[in-house]
C-alpha cells in the first residue's frame, strides 16, 4: 500500500513537470536571451606602456568609464538629469534633451574617472550604467607629446595611436585580444559543468626608450624660454649620443596637448624634427669639408685665395659680411665659415663626389627612425643640377635636410666616419621575453683620420669664432652655426632665416650631439647670436646632469 | 545503491555551484585587483614625475636663487 501511494506520489510529481515542460515549451515556448547563458565576450588586452631610459613612466594606463543611460528605465527624469548635469558639469537641459525614453541605450559620457564614477554612483537611480575602459595616462603631461604620438579611434571605435611611437610601435603596444565563452546562469555566474572557453589575452609590449627625462625637461624648458627670447616662430632641438644615434631628447615647439589632442589642428602633430624640411645653410659646411679632406683634396692648412665674391653664371656668391681674408686655410674656412671658401672647396671636390657624398650621408632618403611620419626630404636627380647648384650645396643652400637627416650625417663626421641608424627605442618588453635593440651601423662614410681630423677643425671653429659665447670653461666643445635664408616666391628673404646650431662635447669622446634649430627668430637672423647661446644653455646645465668633468 | 547515486549527484551540483561561485569571485577580485593597481600606479608616477616635483620645488626651499652657481667669471673676484 506505501509503495503504490510513493508510486503516485512520483507520478503526479513527474506529471506536473511534463506539464510544465509542455506549457513552457509547446504553448508559450520561451525564447531565453542568448547572451543571458552563453556569454561571449572580447577580452580587450591592456596596452602597452612607455618609459624612458631609467624606467621612468612617459605613458601608462588608467581606469575609465563610460557613462550611459538606459531611457527605458529611468522612473524620475528631472531629478536624474538635475544630479547628472551638476556631475558632468553639462547643462541641465541639453542633457535632458539628449535622452529619449524610447531608445534602451545611450551613452552620455566617456572618459570618467573612478572618483567621478563613484560620485555619479551615489546618485542611486535606476537607468545609470557604466561600461569599463582603459584610457591613456601621461604623467609628465605633454613633455614628448610630438615622440609619443596620442591613441585615438578608427572607424569601428577601436583604440589605434597615430604619430609618433604610439603610431610607429601601434601593433606592438596594441596586444592581441582575447576570448571569453562561458554558459552562465540566471545571476551570471558561471555554469561550471557547462561551456567554458577562455583565451587569455596578450597585454601589449611595454617600451624603454632612449629617452631621458631629464634631458627632455631641459631641452622643452630651455626651447620654450629660447623661442619667447628670441622671437621665433618655432624651434627644434635633437640631443643624441653620436656613436649610437639613441636619442637622447627631441623636441619642437609648438606642441599639443596627448590627453586633448582632439582640441588641437593636425599641424600641431607633425614632429618637425623628422617630417619638417629645411636649408640647413651653414652647419652643412663641415659635410662637405670632411668628404673633400677624405678624398684627400684638401687637408686642413691648405691654403686658398679669398679675395673676393665668386661669380658662377649669373649668380655671386660672398661672404655673410663681405669681408675677404686673401689667403686663409680649410680651418679658417670653417671659423669664419666662408662661403667663397666653400665654393672653392666643393670645386676641389668635384660635382660628381658632391653628390655621391650627399647619397652617402643619406639625404634624400629616410633615416628609418622609429618615429611614425617621418619625411624624406627631396635630392634631386643629379641630371636635374646646375653648376650653381654645386656651388651652393657646399654651403647649406638649395638642398633641403630633415634635421633628424641632418644630424644622423653629423654624427658621422665625429663618430669615426660611421652612419647609423636613429633609434628612440632601446627595448621592447612583452610578458614572456625582452627584445633589445641595438645600435646599427648603416655605411661607413669617411675614415677615422678623417673624422679626427674634421672633430679638431670643429673644435677650433668654436674656439675662434667671430661670436663671443659664454661657453662652459674647461671641456672641449665642437660645432657649427648655420644660419639659412628662407626661400620666397624664388627668392631668398635676407630678414627671414633659420638659424641653427649644432654641436658636440666633450670634443675628444663626444657623449651626446646637440642640434638646435630656431624658425625665423625675429630679434637677430643669426644662428650665431640665437641657435648658439641656446646650444650653450643646455650643453651647461647636461655637462652637470652627466657630471662631467673640466679635464675632458 | 540508488540513494548513493542521488547524494552524489547532489553532491556534484551543490560543489559545481560553490565551484561556479569561487570562479565568479575570483574574476571579480581579479578586475578589482587590476583597478586598484592602475590606480595605485598613477598614484605613483604622479609623485616620482618632474610636474610634481616642480610643483613641491617651491615649497622645498629649491627656488631660483639654489640654481647652481657657475664659478666662470672668479678672475674678477679674486682682485679683491
Amino acid at each position: 500500500m506505501k509503495i503504490k501511494l510513493l508510486f503516485v506520489l512520483f507520478l503526479c510529481f513527474y506529471l506536473v513537470i511534463i506539464g510544465r515542460l509542455f506549457f513552457i515549451q509547446i504553448l508559450f515556448p520561451f525564447k531565453p536571451d542568448k547572451d543571458l547563458y552563453l556569454k561571449t565576450a572580447k577580452l580587450t588586452p591592456e596596452r602597452g606602456k612607455i618609459y624612458d631610459v631609467n624606467k621612468n613612466p612617459l605613458v601608462l594606463n588608467q581606469n575609465s568609464y563610460l557613462l550611459y543611460l538606459e531611457p527605458k528605465k529611468i522612473t524620475d527624469k528631472l531629478k536624474l538629469t538635475h544630479l547628472l548635469s551638476e556631475s558632468l558639469g553639462i547643462k541641465e537641459a541639453s542633457l535632458e534633451a539628449k535622452i529619449d525614453q524610447t531608445k534602451d541605450y545611450q551613452v552620455i559620457s566617456s572618459g570618467l574617472t573612478d572618483d567621478k564614477k563613484n560620485e555619479i554612483e551615489k546618485i542611486k537611480l535606476p537607468g545609470i550604467g557604466f561600461e569599463y575602459q582603459m584610457r591613456r595616462l601621461y604623467p609628465e603631461a605633454s613633455l614628448s607629446a610630438h615622440l609619443i604620438g596620442f591613441v585615438g579611434k578608427d572607424n569601428n571605435n577601436e583604440d589605434v595611436g597615430y604619430f609618433g611611437l604610439e603610431g610607429y610601435y601601434d601593433k606592438d603596444l596594441k596586444g592581441m585580444p582575447g576570448f571569453l565563452e562561458s554558459e552562465r546562469d540566471i545571476i551570471g555566474r558561471p555554469i561550471y559543468i557547462g561551456i567554458q572557453n577562455r583565451v587569455k589575452a596578450e597585454n601589449g609590449r611595454d617600451l624603454i626608450l632612449t629617452i631621458d627625462k631629464t634631458v627632455q625637461e631641459i631641452v622643452k624648458r630651455k626651447l620654450l624660454t629660447g623661442i619667447e627670447k628670441y622671437r621665433a616662430k618655432q624651434g627644434c632641438i635633437i640631443v643624441a649620443n653620436p656613436y649610437t644615434m639613441a636619442i637622447i631628447a627631441m623636441n619642437c615647439l609648438p606642441d599639443y596637448d596627448e590627453e586633448k589632442y582632439y582640441q588641437f589642428s593636425e599641424n600641431y602633430f607633425k614632429n618637425s624634427a623628422i617630417s619638417s624640411a629645411y636649408e640647413p645653410g651653414s652647419i652643412f659646411k663641415p659635410l662637405i669639408m670632411a668628404a673633400a679632406i677624405n678624398e684627400k683634396k684638401i687637408e686642413p692648412d691648405t691654403l686658398m685665395n679669398e679675395e673676393g665674391p665668386v661669380t658662377i653664371g649669373d649668380y655671386t656668391i660672398k661672404t655673410w659680411n663681405d669681408k675677404y681674408e686673401g689667403k686663409i686655410s680649410m680651418t679658417r674656412i670653417l671659423e669664419k665659415s666662408s662661403n667663397v671658401g666653400m665654393v672653392w672647396v666643393g670645386e676641389k671636390l668635384g660635382n660628381s663626389k658632391i653628390y655621391s657624398y650627399l647619397k652617402k650621408y643619406g639625404f634624400g632618403k629616410l633615416t628609418g627612425i622609429d618615429l611614425q611620419g617621418e619625411a624624406e626630404a627631396y635630392l634631386k636627380p643629379k641630371n636635374a643640377w646646375y653648376p650653381i647648384d654645386y656651388s651652393t650645396v657646399a654651403f647649406g643652400q638649395g638642398i633641403a635636410t630633415t634635421p633628424i637627416q641632418m644630424i644622423t650625417a653629423f654624427s658621422s663626421l665625429i663618430n669615426g666616419g660611421n652612419l647609423l641608424k636613429p633609434y628612440i627605442v632601446s627595448k621592447i618588453v612583452s610578458e614572456t621575453k625582452e627584445n633589445i635593440i641595438k645600435p646599427k651601423i648603416e655605411k661607413q662614410i669617411i675614415t677615422k683620420e678623417t673624422s679626427d681630423l674634421i672633430k679638431k677643425m670643429l673644435v677650433s671653429t668654436i674656439d675662434n669664432a667671430e661670436a663671443i659665447w659664454d661657453k662652459p670653461k674647461g671641456i672641449k666643445i665642437g660645432g657649427k652655426t648655420g644660419t639659412a635664408q628662407i626661400a620666397i616666391a624664388g627668392h631668398y628673404d635676407p630678414s627671414m632665416t633659420n638659424a641653427s646650431f649644432i654641436g658636440f662635447l666633450p670634443a675628444d669622446k663626444p657623449k651626446f650631439i646637440i642640434l638646435v634649430i630656431l624658425e625665423e627668430p625675429k630679434s637677430s637672423p643669426w644662428g650665431s647670436e640665437t641657435a648658439a647661446p641656446l646650444f650653450f644653455e643646455i650643453a651647461k646645465e647636461l655637462i652637470v646632469y652627466y657630471n662631467i668633468s673640466p679635464s675632458q | 545503491m540508488i540513494g548513493l547515486l542521488i547524494f552524489l549527484n547532489i553532491f556534484l551540483f551543490c560543489s559545481s555551484l560553490k565551484l561556479s561561485d569561487e570562479i565568479n569571485n575570483y574574476e571579480n577580485k581579479i578586475n578589482a585587483l587590476h583597478r586598484e593597481n592602475l590606480i595605485l600606479d598613477k598614484k605613483a608616477s604622479v609623485l616620482s614625475s618632474l610636474k610634481f616635483a616642480e610643483s613641491m620645488a617651491p615649497f622645498l626651499g629649491f627656488t631660483k636663487k639654489n640654481i647652481p652657481a657657475y664659478l666662470e667669471k672668479l678672475n674678477v673676484a679674486l682682485k679683491y
